[in-house]
């Protein structure tokens, strides 16, 4: 049975608001009810890179596009704009207007990514923040390669900064300073449940209390000094994250965080807890963990501080560590551990524990194995971890000269205590060093 | 469960009437996902029957199954997953139909569902392929369509699938 193709306009929208600019753009020819949907759509997105060398044509569209939401007094729900800035083009003044009518819109959602084509950060699109702090319908912000500014500081006060819905925060290569920052987060403490900091600059700590309904907290590579989180009741998630997952481990990205003062308070539902690069030492690692007596799950890498730790909790149940380069020790007081993950290690760190759950799997990565005294290391851990359920994954393809009688003249015989391994994955190609592992 | 007799009609259940006529007893608490039953059973006129006009048997016998699935409390978010991606494979006509009825009952999960199903099929596809899939009927002329097309000819470029799938 056909159906009459005459959708009611309201869900044309819906259908275009999920799709790609492009997409969207091209069901305009369809028929007239798709056209006066596509021309009235709320969601409105603009990518500048659809005009390649046209920025001006591009500038022209966006324009009279909210000109005429303007004049038609059409609503508009989202916006998202992608923009590059030059010094030879200067669409700031634009751009400014552009959100003013966004603005009046009450727009729930924005997106901004503004790059900028010099790479320099002065020449970075500089968003008046009273434009954008003051749409009270606000619900999801996201900015890219921004710098907000207060232009007049005197005028600017909190007052103005009204965006107390807002539930999504994401700053990506963001400036922006800590008051402004402060302002506006205590602003919107009420509602807000996810916030995303990633290359923000401008800012040395966060400072947040009384975030009822914050879900996770998420800051990559930026260079702050203090975190002070209280009264979080749902916070699920932290992540402190110092280096991009995509950049290779043995690139130094030359940010490093000097952690002074950490303090995550009464969160109770804090699951997860994931520290990557954070130049923490063992000593605030073991208060904030006394800090964190409700969390779950803990992830430690590529945190080169630390040398001996100790990580007591009496809720933990998953641990991984990885390339942490100068841990020589973990001691773990974890009565519920179920699991714990060591990989990336040059070294594998001696555990102890003082207190562990008959349950706990230990499961090893280890790669280094290229010399006979690491794979007496390897071996002397394994038999440590006896009462352990252990599961190694290994490989030596970089050793392959490792023969069994190297082996035997460096001291391993029958007489040594033999280690127990549960489940092994193997990528080598020399069984002989397997076989006598175990 | 069609023809059901509205006399076992208590206080917990709600009786739902399609278009063709057909009777639906749905237990309350399922129904009020929908905030246009909401809002009836609040006003107080959830103890006759709902007559739902705007939507005939075949698809509210589909809107049922998916606010039982999705409200029991029973069902694992691996079934509820499993359910709606099955859900989506139903024919276009079916998703439209169901989508028009989720905004009618504002139903906002389903509603969601279906614009992201009908958008996933015509995504890429080449206007002539979208017309053919959702049967639209071209009313512009062909200098009409020329001009449109003219304005945004970026929206045209590159490869465009012409398949019907």
């Amino acid at each position: 049975m056909d159906r009459t193709p005459e959708l009611p306009i309201e869900i044309l929208h819906q259908i275009l608001s999920r799709l790609s600019t492009k997409t969207a753009a091209r069901t305009s020819v369809l028929s007239k009810p798709w056209l006066k949907a596509c021309s009235t759509n709320p969601h409105l997105s603009f990518d500048e890179s659809y005009f390649q060398n046209f920025q001006g044509k591009f500038l022209r569209i966006v324009d009279n596009t909210l000109e005429r939401y303007r004049h038609e007094n059409l609503p508009i729900s989202t916006f998202k704009l992608c923009i590059s800035f030059s010094n030879q083009t200067d669409c700031d003044g634009l751009v400014d207007k552009w959100l003013d009518i966004v603005v009046e819109k009450g727009v729930s959602q924005v997106a901004l990514l503004a790059k900028s084509r010099s790479r320099s950060v002065s020449e970075r699109y500089t968003l008046p923040a009273y434009t954008i702090f003051a749409m009270e319908s606000l619900q999801e912000l996201e900015l890219n390669h921004c710098k907000v500014l207060k232009l007049k500081p005197i005028l600017f006060e909190d007052s103005k900064i009204k965006c107390r819905n807002l539930k999504s925060l994401s700053l990506h290569y963001v400036t922006l300073s800590e008051s402004t920052l402060d302002s506006l987060i205590s602003c919107c403490s009420p509602q807000i449940m996810m916030i995303s900091l990633h290359y923000c600059f401008g800012f040395s700590g966060i400072l947040a209390s009384h975030l009822p309904n914050l879900l996770s907290l998420n800051i990559l590579c930026c260079p702050i000094e203090e975190v002070h989180i209280v009264d979080a009741p749902k916070l699920l998630s932290f992540e402190c994250v110092n280096k991009d997952k995509l950049e290779p481990a043995y690139y130094s990205s030359g940010v490093d965080i000097f952690l002074r003062s950490f303090n995550i308070d009464t969160c109770q539902n804090l699951r997860r807890v994931e520290f990557v690069k954070a130049t923490m030492d063992d000593t605030i690692l073991f208060q904030l963990i006394q800090k964190l007596p409700f969390t779950k799950e803990l992830s430690l890498s590529y945190c080169k501080y630390l040398k001996i730790m100790k990580i007591s909790s009496s809720t933990l149940e998953v641990c991984s560590i990885s390339n942490c380069e100068c841990l020589l020790q973990a001691i773990f007081d974890v009565p519920n551990l179920l699991s714990l993950a060591i990989s990336g290690q040059y070294r594998l760190p001696s555990l102890s524990f003082e207190c562990v759950s008959s349950q706990c799997r230990i499961f090893i990565d280890y790669h280094y194995l290229w010399d006979a005294e690491s794979f007496i290391n390897l071996r002397r851990s394994l038999v440590e971890l006896n009462d352990y359920r252990v599961d190694l994954t290994t490989s030596n393809i970089l050793f392959s000269s490792f023969s069994s009688k190297s082996l035997r003249a460096s001291g391993i015989s029958d007489h040594h205590p033999t280690p127990q391994v549960e489940n092994l994955t193997s990528i080598s190609r020399n069984l002989t060093v397997i076989f006598h592992l175990l | 469960m069609a023809e059901a007799s509205s006399s076992i009609t208590e206080k917990f259940f709600l009786t739902l009437k399609s278009s063709d006529g057909d009777e639906f007893v749905l237990e309350e608490s399922i129904a009020i996902q929908s905030i246009t039953i909401k809002n009836m059973v609040e006003d107080g006129c959830s103890s006759s029957v709902i007559p739902l006009s705007k939507v005939d048997t075949e698809t509210l016998i589909k809107v049922i199954e998916y606010m039982k699935m999705h409200s029991s409390t029973s069902s694992n978010e691996e079934e509820i997953e499993n359910f709606d991606k099955k859900f989506v494979s139903n024919s276009i006509n079916t998703i439209l139909n169901i989508l028009e009825a989720a905004n009618f009952l504002d139903i906002n999960n389903l509603l969601e569902l279906c614009a992201e199903a009908v958008a996933n099929r015509i995504k890429n596809k080449t206007p002539e392929a979208v017309r053919k899939i959702f049967n639209i009927t071209s009313d512009f002329t062909p200098e009409e369509e020329a001009e449109i097309r003219n304005e945004t000819p970026w929206a045209f470029e590159g490869n465009l699938d012409h398949s019907l799938d």
